[in-house]
């Protein structure tokens, strides 16, 4: 398991504590992945044991043992959640018989398939389109499998689709799995919406000439889109990547110069832990985020990225758009122009900052004394400006600290300043 | 009896590993010293050194090492002098034993 990933679950499972409280031992354990070393995650995770002991000992500790989960039946004593053997370890609503396994992926596959072709049948027969079928599917399919194990964000390798299709969602938030929603019900209505059932754990998204609006939301329980002044009929989306890997992976492209938005929804208990965005023109406006990997990828976009909290950050301008982020904490940053501008504010990173300007412009303000970080830096015909120095050819220095940049300037400009 | 109790052999060793550092020391680092001598798992210490910060036998504070931050643990007055108790109940202790073993020590 990554630090992230125990830290998300750890996070999850001391839901009921004091925020005072749960914010000290979480930094505990943040700070002890970070003094292991960030080599050293995976092995730090094993040697700590799982999350729920943890935490059950945690919530002991304050005198709040006994509620140590309030969103599974199972509480603090669940067998390690890492055992996806078929079998849900949880005593959710809906009663498992024997089925284990391999069993109940058939059974589930079996289901899905004749509900599809039920649901061909049906949509040839009223004209249906297509699209709208294809959501119906993932839905009513879910719908069969719902448990409440409190399952992290990204703990599963990939399981099968039984699996992760169970919804994670709190119990008591259960109250609607699986909704589609088109408001207008007219052909191919421009304004629509709809919820995806799974709990994704990455969203993908290319979009050409879009408005895009990521918001985070803590009233909602699934991710949800909603388009405005397209067509929703125009919406891609890989069913496979949904069936498999809980991932939505969508394109949708818009006429040059229309208005046409999309608002991508995220619920704040259940964020996905993987985001990247390939935008062609249009715009995009990202709000603070906490999450494993962000990756943004402009064709001449207008993107604007709030607070961004992560393992991995990758941004890149292949247009003349420009990306520019308030503020980045990450283990890995990679900020990349080919043309356009690329900018981030407040760069915290731990591991590795790549920089490179092959005709853009990238500027970035780290945090940290400019001694601190390993420099590799090469400048083979732009302008590449570090800690106020103008760098030219080939400069490698040491740091104090393990954090290092690799930076090279094609043509155009890097600017990379300390804030101390 | 108190030393039979883990709890309290816990809360002792941590006390002494934190008093050898006048600047204190931090969570992992106070692990991985206690781990040389005593078996315990490295989750057992958190709740450890929250209830001797509630018992204000501990006090911490914070620095930034590397751009992060950690938080640092040191002994209070009123922490030397659990310290003290437990040093002496130990003393007392093992030599109950050490004469249960090899007998009256000149």
């Amino acid at each position: 398991m990554t630090k992230y990933e125990y830290i998300a679950k750890l996070e999850k499972l001391l839901a009921h504590m004091p925020p005072q409280e749960r914010r000290d031992a979480l930094e505990y354990y943040v700070e002890y992945f970070d003094a292991a070393g960030p080599d050293h995650e995976a092995e730090t995770a094993e040697k700590l044991g799982d999350p729920e002991t943890v935490a059950a000992k945690i919530l002991e500790g304050a005198g709040l043992s006994g509620n140590a989960d309030g969103d599974s039946a199972s509480g603090a004593a669940q067998p390690p959640s890492d055992a996806m053997d078929g079998g849900n370890p949880a005593d959710g609503p809906v009663t498992r018989t024997g089925l284990q396994g391999p069993g109940l992926l058939v059974l589930f596959v079996v289901i899905l398939l004749l509900v599809a072709l039920a649901l061909a049948l049906s949509a040839a027969a009223t004209g249906f389109r297509g699209f709208g079928r294809d959501k119906e599917i993932a839905v009513t399919a879910s719908e069969q499998v719902v448990s409440d194990t409190p399952a992290a964000l990204a703990d599963s390798t990939p399981a099968p689709a039984a699996q992760d299709t169970a919804t994670p969602a709190p119990a008591a938030d259960a109250s609607a799995p699986a909704s589609t929603n088109v408001s207008a019900d007219t052909q191919a209505p421009s304004d629509w919406e709809t919820t995806y059932p799974a709990a994704i754990t990455e969203v993908d998204l290319e979009l050409s000439q879009m408005n895009l609006v990521v918001t985070v939301d803590d009233t909602v329980s699934a991710v949800t889109l909603r388009g405005t002044g397209v067509a929703d009929s125009a919406l891609r989306v890989d069913q496979q990547e949904m069936d498999r890997e809980n991932k939505l992976d969508a394109r949708l492209s818009a006429d040059q110069g229309s208005t046409a938005s999309l608002t991508l929804v995220l619920p704040a208990n259940n964020m996905p832990r993987r985001l990247e965005f390939k935008l062609t023109g249009g715009s995009a406006t990202l709000p603070d985020l906490t999450l494993d990997e962000l990756e943004v990828d402009s064709v001449g976009a207008a993107v604007t990225v709030g607070r961004i909290t992560a393992r991995k950050v990758d941004l890149q301008e292949e247009g003349n758009g420009t990306v520019s982020a308030d503020a980045i904490a990450a283990d890995e940053v990679s900020l990349d122009a080919k043309r356009g501008t690329v900018e981030a504010a407040q760069v915290s990173v731990n591991r590795q900052l790549d920089v490179e300007a092959e005709g853009g412009n990238v500027t970035a303000t780290l945090q940290g004394r400019a001694d601190a970080f390993r420099l590799e830096a090469e400048n083979k015909g732009g302008t590449l400006n570090v800690n106020g120095e103008s760098l030219t050819g080939e400069v490698r220095r040491q740091g104090s600290g393990s954090a290092s940049i690799e930076a090279e300037c094609q043509s155009g400009t890097i600017t990379l300043g300390f804030s101390g | 009896m108190t030393f039979v109790s883990n709890a309290a052999l816990l809360d002792a060793v941590v006390l002494a590993v934190v008093s050898q550092q006048a600047e204190g020391s931090y969570g992992y680092r106070i692990t991985q010293q206690i781990k040389e001598v005593l078996d315990v798992s490295e989750s057992s210490l958190y709740p450890v050194l929250r209830r001797l910060q509630k018992d204000q036998c501990l006090t911490v504070h914070d620095e930034t090492a590397n751009g992060r931050n950690r938080r640092y643990y040191r002994i209070t007055e009123l922490g030397l002098v659990r310290l003290q108790g437990y040093q002496d109940e130990w003393k007392a202790y093992t030599q109950k034993i050490d004469t249960l073993f090899w007998g009256e020590m000149p």
